[in-house]
């Protein structure tokens, strides 16, 4: 495979088929503090950015960890979240936990996992056969 | 109504389709009709209809598609296996197959056009009862069915749905009556019907009776809260009005509300019903003929992974 075809498919949207078929992982690096409401408090270790060094780093606050607080329903997302599961199943066990349908599920389901994604608490891989974007 | 099929009846429009075949797209009032269903990974089934006068040559439409579809090196056959009066087209697609389908409802004068994607294999029985039953809706009696996105309500006739709105587990309609020219009764005032999902994320802790009150919009107070029986269960039901200002006192005029909701165990759903008006006194009941169906069975989400 050419350097050109790799581009290409690393560039290939993924299908409907494909991200239902992905697995998310939760961040091995967090560590989850259960609330009394039966949410968390997830804590992840940060990077400290090249370019923060003094004297900008005494200007700038930076927090060796971001802090994401899930309430019990995303806690619960986030806990099926374990490599195991690909998105179908998380949704499927969602739905079938809150007596919701598979399209009322499948909508706040793929918000939240794409919003966890966005704060590093989790990643998504998809199969490379299925997929071709790992 | 055949086994396995759900009844969808959305304005001037009915169909029983497969139950997992959600609905994806409704239509707004004042805009063309069109229903579309679509199961985990494609859409399935569309429907389109609009209103017209004159009474189309849907041989001559059925001619123009097949000359636009040579032109364009489309593979199709003629559609046979449609129950009469459906005419039709069969086009191949790379990895299944679409047939598009019309007929007039000479009674009502609607044209509908009906589009049945198979990713796979062709279920032709499948697509001889979807046909079948795209029917325009009638009118049950004095009641009026909508049924729609897990709501079922049976409004009384003369009453509109006039908007629709579905957030996350959270579906809500507003009932409008009408008058002559398409216009909306503002002195009948406004029934709203909610269906909503994940009781205990709303209600955290609360009652029903309690998050009604807490639910209250701002300027409205409570007048008086009781229990009433509804179908099989009982519902909270609360009368509240709202503030009045100088112009509503000069003329007697008071915005009340009423609100009903209760708890459906077998879905896991809380029903809210309101129904807000202008009035002079502060008697508010809801209007007869106003029905409100729960208790169908939650859906088996799993079963639903390989179907149709």
């Amino acid at each position: 495979m050419s350097a050109k075809d790799g581009k290409a498919k690393r560039q290939a949207k993924p299908t409907v088929e494909d991200f239902l078929g992905a697995a998310p992982y939760a961040n091995e690096a967090m560590t989850v503090t259960p609330a009394r409401d039966g949410g968390a408090l997830v804590s992840i270790p940060m990077k400290r950015p090249n370019w923060l060094v003094p004297p900008l780093s005494w200007v700038i606050p930076f927090s060796p960890h971001r802090r994401v607080k899930l309430d019990a329903v995303g806690y619960g997302v986030l806990k099926l979240c374990d490599g195991k599961r690909n998105v179908e199943t998380i949704i499927e066990e969602f739905a079938e936990s809150n007596k919701l349908s598979f399209r009322e599920a499948q909508l706040p389901v793929t918000q939240f996992l794409r919003q966890m994604t966005q704060r590093g608490l989790i990643v998504i891989v998809g199969t490379e056969k299925k997929a071709g974007i790992r | 109504m055949a086994a396995g099929l759900e009844r969808t009846c959305w304005r001037e429009m009915q169909v029983d389709h497969p139950a997992q075949w959600e609905l994806a797209v409704a239509n707004q009032a004042e805009t063309p009709g069109r229903l579309t269903f679509s199961d985990r990974r494609h859409h399935r089934l569309d429907i389109k209809w609009r209103s017209i006068k004159y009474v189309p040559d849907l041989d001559l439409v059925l001619t123009r598609y097949k000359r636009r579809s040579k032109e364009d090196k489309i593979r199709y056959s003629d559609l046979s296996a449609a129950p009469s009066p459906w005419k039709g087209v069969v086009r191949k697609a790379a990895d299944g197959t679409v047939v598009h389908a019309v007929r007039f409802y000479r009674d009502c004068r609607l044209l509908t056009d009906v589009a049945i994607v198979w990713p796979g294999r062709r279920d032709v029985g499948l697509e001889k009862s979807l046909l079948d039953s795209v029917r325009p809706r009638v009118e049950d009696g004095e009641q009026l069915l909508w049924q729609a996105m897990g709501l079922s309500v049976h409004c009384p006739v003369g009453w509109d749905l006039r908007q629709s709105s579905r957030n996350v587990g959270r579906i809500q309609w507003d009932f409008h009556k009408m008058v002559a020219n398409d216009k909306i009764d503002r002195r009948a005032g406004m029934v709203r019907v909610e269906r909503i999902a994940m009781p205990d994320a709303l209600l955290t802790g609360r009652s029903v009776r309690d998050w009604l009150v807490d639910e209250l919009p701002a300027g409205f107070h409570a007048l008086r809260q009781r229990t009433v029986p509804q179908g099989r269960h009982s519902a909270d039901e609360l009368v509240s009005a709202a503030k009045r200002g100088l112009a509503a006192r000069l003329t007697g005029n008071q915005q009340m509300m009423l609100d009903m909701a209760w708890l459906c165990p077998v879905e896991g759903r809380i029903y809210h019903v309101q129904f807000s008006q202008t009035r002079q006194d502060e008697e508010i009941a809801l209007p007869e003929s106003w029905q409100v169906n729960c208790c169908k069975a939650a859906p088996v989400v799993r079963a639903s992974r390989n179907a149709g």
